[in-house]
């Protein structure tokens, strides 16, 4: 019976810390971090009071989506170390009691990969249908009009086999076919190794873009306006991706890799949704059988989280029995980072009091290394901007390199501390004085405050997995009910500039404390000043 | 502008060009069956000892240029460029780049060259820059700068995608999105050349700025870019599928170029071209002395078609192509070009260029039987030969003269942004831009001192190099040498007409140059087997053929690969 043992929960409510290796420790000197730097940090990590890392691609790479872009799902690329490396890392994580997630990029593979490699020499060869290859149309053109995420066509004409392969992002980055039972196959093996290798689960990347259609159809025009900030530079958006993502057979996938994680215990799935349509996808992709967690891009693309907006959503997505578990989060390495997308930079209290908000919510939540220290997006000028979508669309989308620089951990040191050499993206300014060890010595930085509200929070189990019911939610407040059994405990926010009030509800409420943030009951009356919180729990 | 109407469509444009033939001149425009020497700047000569070379090593092989008898040379861009396909994505129309000189340098090349007697032309790409020249820079900022319109930009589809079905040569879509200004714009070879918008007025007229600009200060003339895509469709219609290989023969990319599929009804050779070429001819013919443009015509039918852009002393003086070159499946196929180039060279005209910049080499490409065979040398002179002694002379791209065979580079060793699309059905043209091998002792030919020159030189070019063949009095270089030597005084080869033989077996070429009182034979065996065709009388043979060949009872007796040209005996 899976789920069944103890602590199987777990990731329920998870807290997720999400570390980009190439960006957090380098133990080389080479300008590129390292599993030995992440393995240096664990203390660092535990010490956030999280419950797992997930770690971005580390395996064998051309780098050309940054590790994105997979040439060998078995093997650890040279640049972050070696198989023991993580074999090492994962012993220091779990003797610390933090699980290990591992990004698995299963959607596409580089175009180095031994599978493509084969792939494209011919159409007969016995990996001839592990890509989506496709003839032209009559004039030579695509076979339809699908578009890349990251500019032009979403097919690449191959001259060896003289026809077109599908590529949802980099050309460098060839669709599989999961149409193909062997595809799917080899897919579970290579997640098996890793799960016989001891991870505790994985982020699955782009999981709604696994199918296609197999007719080929054109996608429909767009008939509204771009919603999503991050796309309204891109012809991407002028299509609604009714055929070329998404497709219904998708969820058998998901089922499959579910059955593989569940012989395992305590493994958990995190799934990474798209844009459009996303809320209907959650449902479908975290109802039960498939995935455990899902994040769409609600809050991550934002230029504004309003309190309203955070309830709607999470009522949206549901929170009933058999409504599936979300996964929160404001930054990660797709993003502009949130204190300046949102406009905190001089107001990081802004920020820290929203990411306190969804860790209360009903579902996980996580958090990219740096938001801890409320770094700001990093300007990167044109020169150095390593990330290939970002040369495309700049200066419109300068890409990710802004929340992809390295972690600054002195604010004395050289490159932040991060390296001994020439960082492979610079440690700005604004970077190195936010740094770990300036941020430690502060009794009220966001880091030490961060630290202190996850301590508290770990002890409240409601929180991590009862069930919720919003109260009172208007521009600025945010409040709501989280509970289990006969345990009730009440969350209130203020988003707002101004001091905000907020009725009690019915019952007996008892003031908690602990956990650092600015709120005062009287009576039935909670004031709330500008990012305050106040929690209470209501005697039986 | 001329007020002359000129008509709409491409079919009367054909018809206008055919209704109007022309005469032999005499005496001879120097243009019209010069010889010209294609210098590949960037591998020609360094100087500096960069690895790349630059004008003044030009300027030291001034004199070995002049000893070839070439009537003049075309040296490739050198302009500031990104060189993302070297040279031909320009930045700065009115300066050198910093990699291959100073100003200083060209004055002094182009006197140099004065000096011996050589007529210089320039390289000039009329129809699009860089994308980071300052022109695109501002078109790109908004739909309303006072650069919008110089780039031909459109909407996206309501699909978001590009706005026609028009493909870029170089692979994938010929429009490339721009998040600045939220369109698409048209770039029919690299995403970084923008195709410029011709048609309107302030563009041509920057763009005759930039052409005045070295006419002013001496230049002979210009090789200009990819004529046929001077201009594109106004309405940027879709192009229709082509019907079967034969419509797009003569488009590179390897076999399966998607390019071939379409018809190039829209994006190429279209009518509002001709008013530009008018333009940019009344502009050269504005200056004193014989200055030319010489077009590069390519992805089209350029035999038949040549005689549109050089129309009666309108439109360029000539064109140069890739038929010679992409039409080289037969031998039969090949000579039939020849025919159809001789009965179309009526009032236009166009150069024969066996190889370029751009394709890959002559004898490697024409004759790979004879380089298999270990006979490079042998077939590298038939070729000069033929090149030398048909209508509308020709164009001999740097090292040909050398009888330089295609290397085989290795895919690392590739720089053509055309050949790393297109890998390995098209090795691109890395392997004819080779630097020059100029010493046969030196691991780097003599090109460079620098530790490693941006191609490298093939080994088997060291033992072609041009210091051993020098002293051979039986090398290419010195064969064509005495060619061309002989040729300049041949009224025949400089001004007469010429018939394409179709009654001779393959693979014999024969062909007849002529004036109204005199007359010379071509014969040429292209195969590597003695051959013999039927002549009545004992020929008087000129002193620049092949020896062995002999005249016997009846019958010419052509070994492989030899040639002869001789007047009719009495």
């Amino acid at each position: 019976m899976p789920n069944s043992n103890a602590g199987a929960d777990w990731w329920k409510g998870a807290i997720i810390y999400q570390i980009y290796p190439r960006s957090f420790l380098d133990t080389t000197g080479n300008g590129i971090g390292d599993l030995q730097g992440i393995a240096r940090k664990l203390d660092y990590v535990a010490e956030l009071g999280v419950d797992a890392i997930w770690i971005s691609p580390f395996v064998k790479s051309p780098m050309q989506d940054m590790g994105y872009d997979v040439s060998d799902y078995l093997a650890v690329d040279p640049l972050f170390g070696t198989l023991d490396d993580f074999h090492m890392l994962l012993e220091g994580a779990h003797d610390r009691g933090i699980r290990v997630i591992m990004d698995q990029v299963l959607s596409h593979t580089s175009n180095q990969h031994a599978w493509f490699l084969e792939s494209r020499d011919g159409r007969n060869n016995r990996k001839a249908d592990w890509y989506v290859w496709a003839d032209w149309k009559a004039d030579g053109s695509p076979p339809n009009n699908w578009l890349s995420v990251f500019g032009g066509s979403s097919w690449q004409w191959e001259p060896r086999r003289d026809q077109y392969y599908l590529h949802n992002f980099l050309r460098d980055q060839p669709d599989l076919n999961f149409h193909n039972d062997e595809v799917q196959q080899a897919l579970l093996d290579v997640c098996r190794f890793w799960l016989d290798l001891g991870v505790d689960g994985f982020r699955l990347d782009v999981c709604a873009f696994y199918m296609h259609d197999t007719q080929l159809r054109d996608n429909p025009p767009n008939p509204d306006e771009p919603t999503g900030e991050h796309f309204r530079f891109n012809p991407y958006s002028k299509q609604l991706h009714k055929y070329d993502i998404a497709q219904p057979e998708n969820v058998h996938f998901l089922e499959k890799l579910r059955q593989l994680t569940d012989e395992y215990e305590n493994r958990v799935l995190l799934g990474e949704l798209h844009e459009g349509d996303g809320i209907r996808i959650h449902r479908d992709y975290t109802a039960p059988g498939r995935l455990h967690l899902a994040y769409g891009y609600w809050l991550l693309g934002a230029h504004d989280i309003s309190a309203k907006q955070i309830a709607r959503i999470s009522e949206d997505l549901g929170h009933e029995f058999g409504d599936g578990w979300p996964c929160w989060a404001m930054d990660n390495h797709d993003f502009s980072r949130a204190v300046s997308r949102l406009g905190f930079e001089d107001e990081p209290e802004a920020f820290l009091v929203r990411l306190v908000a969804l860790t209360c919510l009903r579902g996980a939540t996580c958090i990219y290394q740096g938001s801890e220290l409320a770094l700001p997006q990093a300007e990167i000028p044109y020169e150095k901007i390593a990330d290939r979508y970002g040369r495309e669309f700049f200066p419109a989308f300068k890409g990710r390199d802004g929340s992809r620089t390295p972690m600054p951990w002195e604010s004395a040191a050289p490159h932040g501390g991060f390296s001994k050499g020439e960082p492979w993206l610079p440690v700005t300014p604004p970077h190195a004085t936010l740094a770990v060890d300036a941020q430690d010595q502060t009794p009220g930085s966001i880091l030490n405050r961060l630290r202190g509200f996850l301590r508290w929070r770990s002890g409240q189990e409601t929180i991590r997995t009862g069930a919720i019911r919003f109260c009172q939610v208007d521009e600025h407040v945010l409040s709501f009910l989280r509970h289990s059994g006969e345990d009730h405990i009440l969350c209130a926010f203020n988003f707002g500039k101004e001091d905000a009030h907020l009725m009690l509800p019915e019952g007996d409420w008892t003031e908690l404390h602990g956990h650092g943030f600015l709120g005062a009951r009287e009576r039935d009356d909670i004031h709330l000043p500008a990012n305050g919180a106040w929690f209470g729990r209501k005697s039986a | 502008m001329k007020a002359s109407a000129y008509p709409a469509g491409r079919e009367a444009l054909l018809a206008e060009a055919l209704l109007h033939r022309a005469e032999p001149r005499d005496p001879a425009e120097w243009w019209r069956e010069a010889m010209i020497y294609e210098v590949y700047i960037r591998s020609f000569h360094d100087a500096s000892g960069t690895g790349m070379g630059d004008l003044r090593g030009v300027i030291q092989k001034l004199d070995y240029i002049r000893d070839l008898g070439v009537d003049g040379f075309w040296l490739s861009p050198f302009f500031p460029s990104p060189h993302k396909d070297f040279g031909y994505d320009i930045v700065d129309f009115r300066s050198v780049d910093p990699r291959y000189g100073t100003m200083d340098d060209f004055y002094a090349l182009l006197e140099g060259a004065h000096a011996r007697g050589l007529r210089l032309l320039l390289d000039f790409v009329p129809g699009h820059t860089s994308d980071e020249h300052p022109w695109f820079q501002e078109s790109r900022k908004s739909r309303d700068n006072p650069k919008a319109h110089w780039y031909v930009w459109a909407d996206a589809g309501a699909d978001g995608g590009p706005p026609n079905n028009w493909l870029s040569s170089f692979g994938g879509s010929a429009w490339r999105w721009d998040a600045i200004r939220a369109q698409y714009v048209y770039h029919p070879f690299l995403a970084c050349q923008p195709a410029l918008d011709l048609t309107n007025p302030e563009v041509l007229d920057a763009v005759i700025g930039n052409l005045c600009f070295w006419l002013d200060m001496g230049v002979d003339g210009f090789r200009l870019d990819a004529v046929q895509c001077l201009c594109c469709d106004p309405a940027l219609r879709s192009n229709p599928p082509s019907i079967s290989d034969e419509d797009n023969g003569m488009v590179g990319g390897g076999p399966h170029n998607p390019f071939k599929r379409q018809l190039h009804l829209f994006d190429r050779d279209v009518p509002q071209a001709v008013p530009v070429l008018e333009r940019l001819r009344d502009t050269v013919s504005s200056y004193d002395g014989e200055r030319v443009l010489i077009g590069e015509l390519a992805d089209m039918d350029a035999s038949r078609f040549a005689v549109k852009y050089t129309l009666q002393e309108r439109r360029l003086h000539a064109v140069y192509d890739f038929d010679l070159i992409n039409g080289a499946e037969s031998f039969e196929k090949w000579v039939g070009v020849l025919d159809i180039r001789s009965k179309y060279m009526a009032s236009g005209w166009t150069k024969n260029a066996f190889s370029n910049h751009d394709s890959i080499r002559a004898v490697s490409n024409l004759l790979p039987q004879a380089v298999e065979a270990g006979r490079a040398a042998d077939a590298a002179k038939a070729l000069l030969f033929v090149q030398a002694t048909l209508l509308g002379g020709g164009i001999i791209f740097q090292g040909d003269e050398l009888g330089l065979t295609q290397p085989r580079l290795e895919f690392e060793d590739i720089r053509d942004p055309w050949a790393k699309a297109f890998w390995p059905e098209f090795e691109g043209r890395d392997g004819i831009r080779t630097p020059m091998p100029w010493h046969h002792g030196d691991r780097k030919g003599g090109f460079t001192i620098a530790p490693r020159p941006w191609l490298p030189i093939p080994k088997e070019h060291l033992s072609a190099a041009v210091d051993l063949q020098e002293e051979d009095d039986n090398s290419v270089l010195n064969f064509l040498r005495r060619l061309l030597n002989w040729r300049r005084e041949e009224q025949p080869v400089r001004i007469g007409a010429e018939t394409i033989r179709l009654d001779v077996p393959s693979p014999l070429l024969a062909f007849e140059r002529y004036t109204a009182d005199d007359r010379i034979s071509v014969t040429v065996n292209l195969g590597l087997e003695e051959r013999r065709i039927a002549l009545e009388k004992p020929p008087v043979f000129a002193p620049v053929g092949v020896e062995e060949v002999l005249w016997e009872a009846g019958h010419l007796h052509l070994p492989g690969l030899s040639f002869a040209a001789f007047r009719a005996g009495e």
